[in-house]
């Protein structure tokens, strides 16, 4: 079918990659083999960026890893083939020194760790161009210049004598793609290759990667967890559900019209709109996809979430069918034509948070109730609904040991500003390195102890540095703080109602009520059964985790709730629940939230008020639609720009 | 304690690690019971005679059986090494958590003191006191102490600073809760593993120190005997009777390896990156 597929594009020259019913098995010691991928059939013409995209344990990586065989220990190919430009890889024994670098070039998420850190830039690159051409000194050098130009960096000297550390993130990720595409691969990998950088960087890297496909006509693998990429790069695309393909085709069909329930919630959780555009809203999927040992292969894996499930998708496993026009999904009960006219597989019926219990509009911004805009506040009568005050805070760090701290200490935030008001919502949004992290923690006096604070911080109108350790302790039940890492922030050693009740036993605030009871009350409130209480944190999932984080924060029914990028290290589907679950806590409790973000998506979706900061520095602020709809500055403008999905 | 469970079920190494030092331990304290004979009982007749079935490793220059002075070696040897240990933790884990947890200028002075010990060779350090303060069990003890506690100090001072700054600590003072708590509930079960390591460590440095003083006859002196006088008094005969450095040479190498296999075991229990491969299956 593939092969037809490409004949009828390509005038029947082989594909470039071409994989099928790919089977890749975990053996475990003792234990029967778990299938981790199974019957993946991909494939990629000359001149063509295919999108492989799915979350965490889709498979989507170790599909990619098998291509250039560097499956982790213990798991192998038990089934299909793999062939890059004809020449099969899973066969007979392969010599991968032929294979890497000169027929597929791979780039990974982390630049810095894919560059020699004690190698100057020219080096290394003249390393991978030695390894499999032979060319003289001369010929050498001008294909690194070559190279640089084609990734757009500086070919002088001065730049190619410089060592990684010295590049910008966007820069080091430009040397990998370098030296990835140094020897003409017919194949170009690209494994999360933007998910760490900024945006801005990371749309000029996805412009860079769309450009080399279309002027050197090398093919692509790109693998995503982020549509958003997808749909700006990719001309074909794949979507895996734990180990599955479930849908494929080209771009603009699957996303106008997914046929797959978990492709249309994978869109609809996203914030973004994908044709351009944020949402107000997300409609999340509910539950988790199941781990390695729980996949049954006899029945469609995505039923367990699925509305649109019936008696024959727990007995059967769909095949993928063909849709016409080169776009099949592997679903039953298929979407239709007309995208939204009915997607009951992404909410409603089966949703298992009893938050939402409406429907399928879950928030938006403009449903926010009373004290969003604070224009009324100009008065000084509004200074008691103030619960979060900032003037002039400023932190920098003090570098060095004890003995030898410089006099002179590092800014990481200068004169930040905020004033939140009850049940109000203002984000704060920034790249990394622009100080937005730090802000979270001092607005609350938790700042690391090498920070120097300057400045006044209020709570209530309490000033916080002028209160003792005791007042400061009281006053912290009412702002409380939600982190980004849910596996660090909850300690492994104690069980969830132990951690839930950390909070109130400190402050003394025993009732009658037992513990396990309030605990099972806190769990409820934020979507999660009761019976999570007995759990300890390694037992639950990135998401469940964020919840009882955020159950720990509400209870001690604190005013504020400080979120430092709260889902910016979940899953898609599981993001779009807990920023669900956000904005009904400050729907329907009127808590205030200071949300600190890299995502303009979510902010829009969240937020009444907007903080844009750049190394420190608060660039601009204003009422979210105004500044999405005309950003005063050039640096908001570029923000909101590479944000967007550019189809 | 799981963690004993995870690294003994782990590593059959050591396993029988742990089985070598059990039954030394075993032989120590049972065997000067079982004995026919006492640690200072002469056999003349027998001075310096090969093992036998009479005495089965053999007697010393007076002809005292070694079986039994091995036996009671052991209790002095490893009682030394234990009690210096305790000695150590003792006084090192409270130093190392004051710096850990105040960090700052105190925290400067107590580490560089520790590094400045460390600037010494431990046998140097040993020499020195018993020098000072005379050949006895407690000036032993001490010496003995001192060698060990600066890498004691290192270890938990640090586990210390890492738990401080863990995100769950953070979230825990976020919430009001109290530095005492935090230390009691987060920081000092997080701090036992790695001290149980170190321990275990410092108890076969101990144990080589003590050797290495008796054998410089700076240990307890005869007719006591810990199992490095009995390494000095077989010296002086080993050309005659090589066995009389052997066998107290094969307990000091014996338990020594046997402390470090243990501790490298636990470490390995402890690396994060390896606690995660137990935890998450072969993925």
């Amino acid at each position: 079918m593939t092969g037809q597929e490409q004949g009828s594009q390509d005038g029947g020259r082989p594909p470039t990659l071409e994989i099928s019913d790919l089977t890749l098995s975990l053996e475990g010691a003792g234990a029967d083999p778990v299938d981790l991928v199974k019957g993946v059939s991909l494939d990629i013409s000359q001149g063509q960026c295919l999108g492989l995209v799915g979350e965490s344990g889709a498979g989507k990586s170790l599909t990619a890893k098998a291509i250039v065989g560097l499956l982790p220990r213990g798991i192998s190919v038990t089934s299909g083939s793999i062939t890059v430009g004809g020449q099969p890889l899973t066969s007979s024994p392969v010599n991968w020194r032929d294979i890497r670098g000169v027929l597929v070039g791979t780039i990974f998420q982390d630049p810095i760790s894919s560059l020699n850190p004690v190698m100057r830039i020219r080096t290394q690159v003249e390393e991978v161009i030695k390894a499999h051409l032979t060319l003289s000194r001369h010929e050498r050098d001008r294909r690194v210049v070559e190279l640089m130009e084609a990734v757009d960096l500086p070919g002088h000297k001065g730049f190619l004598s410089r060592y990684p550390h010295e590049l910008s993130g966007g820069q080091q990720q430009r040397v990998a793609i370098a030296m990835a595409i140094a020897c003409d691969p017919l194949l170009l990998i690209a494994d999360e290759a933007t998910t760490a950088l900024d945006v801005r960087t990371q749309a000029q890297i996805l412009k860079l990667l769309r450009s080399l496909v279309d002027d050197m006509g090398l093919s692509m693998l790109l693998v995503t967890h982020d549509m958003g990429v997808i749909a700006g790069v990719a001309d074909r695309l794949a979507v895996l559900y734990s180990g599955r393909v479930v849908e494929r085709g080209r771009t603009p069909d699957v996303l106008s019209n997914p046929r797959h329930p978990y492709t249309s919630g994978l869109i609809e959780s996203c914030p973004l709109d994908l044709k351009g555009g944020f949402r107000a809203e997300v409609k999340p999927i509910m539950g988790t996809a199941p781990i390695d040992a729980e996949l049954i292969w006899d029945e469609c894996v995505y039923a367990p979430r699925c509305s649109r499930a019936e008696n024959k998708c727990r007995s059967h496993s769909p095949p993928l069918e063909e849709f016409g026009d080169l776009h099949s999904a592997a679903c039953f009960y298929p979407l239709g034509d007309v995208p939204g006219d009915d997607l009951p597989g992404t909410s409603g019926k089966g949703d298992t948070s009893p938050l939402t219990p409406s429907g399928p509009v879950l928030f938006a911004t403009a449903a926010r109730g009373p004290g969003s805009p604070p224009q009324n506040g100009e008065g000084a009568e509004g200074a008691n609904d103030v619960i979060v005050q900032a003037t002039g805070l400023s932190v920098s760090y003090r570098e060095g040991r004890t003995f030898s701290y410089s006099r002179k200490a590092v800014p990481a935030v200068q004169e930040f500003d905020l004033e939140l008001r009850k049940a109000e919502t203002v984000a704060v949004v920034g790249e990394s390195g622009s100080g937005k992290s730090t802000v979270a923690r001092a607005l609350i006096r938790l700042e690391p102890n090498n920070a120097v604070v300057e400045g006044r911080r209020q709570i209530l109108g309490a000033d916080l540095d002028e209160l003792g350790r005791g007042a400061l302790r009281g006053m912290r039940r009412r702002a409380q703080i939600i982190f980004q890492d849910p596996y660090g922030s909850l300690n492994p050693r104690r069980k969830v109602v132990d951690l839930l009740m950390e909070g109130p036993r400190a402050h003394d605030l025993e009732s009658s009520e037992p513990p396990l009871d309030r605990a099972r009350d806190l769990l409820e409130r934020v979507g999660l059964d009761r019976s999570f209480a007995d759990r300890y944190p390694h037992q639950m999932s990135g998401g469940q985790r964020q919840r009882v984080a955020i159950a720990r924060a509400l209870s001690l029914e604190p005013q504020v709730l400080i979120c430092d990028e709260p889902v910016s290290a979940l899953d898609v589907s599981i993001q779009a629940q807990i920023l669900e679950l956000l904005a009904s806590l400050a729907e329907e409790e009127g808590l205030a939230f200071v949300f600190i973000t890299h995502d303009l998506g979510v902010m829009n979706m969240l937020a009444d008020r907007v903080i844009v900061m750049r190394e420190g520095k608060t660039v601009e602020t204003g009422m979210v639609e105004e500044v999405l709809a005309r950003p005063n500055t050039r640096y908001t403008r570029e923000l909101i720009q590479a944000s967007l999905v550019a189809i | 304690m799981n963690f004993w469970k995870t690294m003994v079920t782990r590593d059959r190494v050591a396993l029988v690690a742990a089985a070598i030092l059990g039954l030394i331990a075993v032989f120590a304290l049972i065997w000067p019971f079982v004995s026919p004979y006492g640690p200072r009982e002469i056999h003349a007749d027998a001075a310096l005679s090969g093992p036998s079935a009479r005495f089965w490793l053999g007697t010393d220059d007076t002809g005292r059986d070694m079986v039994t002075l091995l036996a009671h070696g052991a209790r002095i040897s490893l009682g030394i090494a234990v009690a210096a240990e305790i000695l150590a933790v003792l006084s090192g884990v409270p130093l190392a958590m004051i710096a850990g947890l105040l960090g700052g200028i105190v925290d400067s002075i107590i580490m560089r003191t520790t590094d400045a010990l460390l600037g010494f060779p431990g046998i140097l350090i040993g020499l020195m006191v018993v020098t000072l303060f005379g050949a006895s069990l407690a000036t032993l003890m001490i010496a003995i102490a001192l060698m060990t506690v600066p890498y004691l100090i290192r270890v938990v001072r640090n586990a210390v600073v890492v738990e401080k700054q863990r995100l769950y600590v953070v979230s825990s003072t976020a919430l009001g809760v109290k530095p005492g708590t935090l230390l009691r509930r987060t920081i000092l079960p997080n701090i036992v593993s790695p001290l149980i390591v170190q321990v275990s460590f410092g108890l076969a440095v101990a144990i080589l120190t003590e050797a290495s003083l008796g054998f410089l006859g700076l240990s307890v002196q005869p007719p006591a005997a810990s199992w490095g006088t009995l390494l000095q008094v077989g010296y002086s005969y080993i050309r005659i009777t090589p066995w009389l450095v052997l066998f107290p040479g094969i307990l000091i190498f014996v338990s020594v390896w046997a402390l470090n296999t243990l501790g490298d075991a636990g470490r390995d229990v402890l690396d994060p990156r390896l606690r995660d491969t137990v935890e998450q299956g072969a993925r």
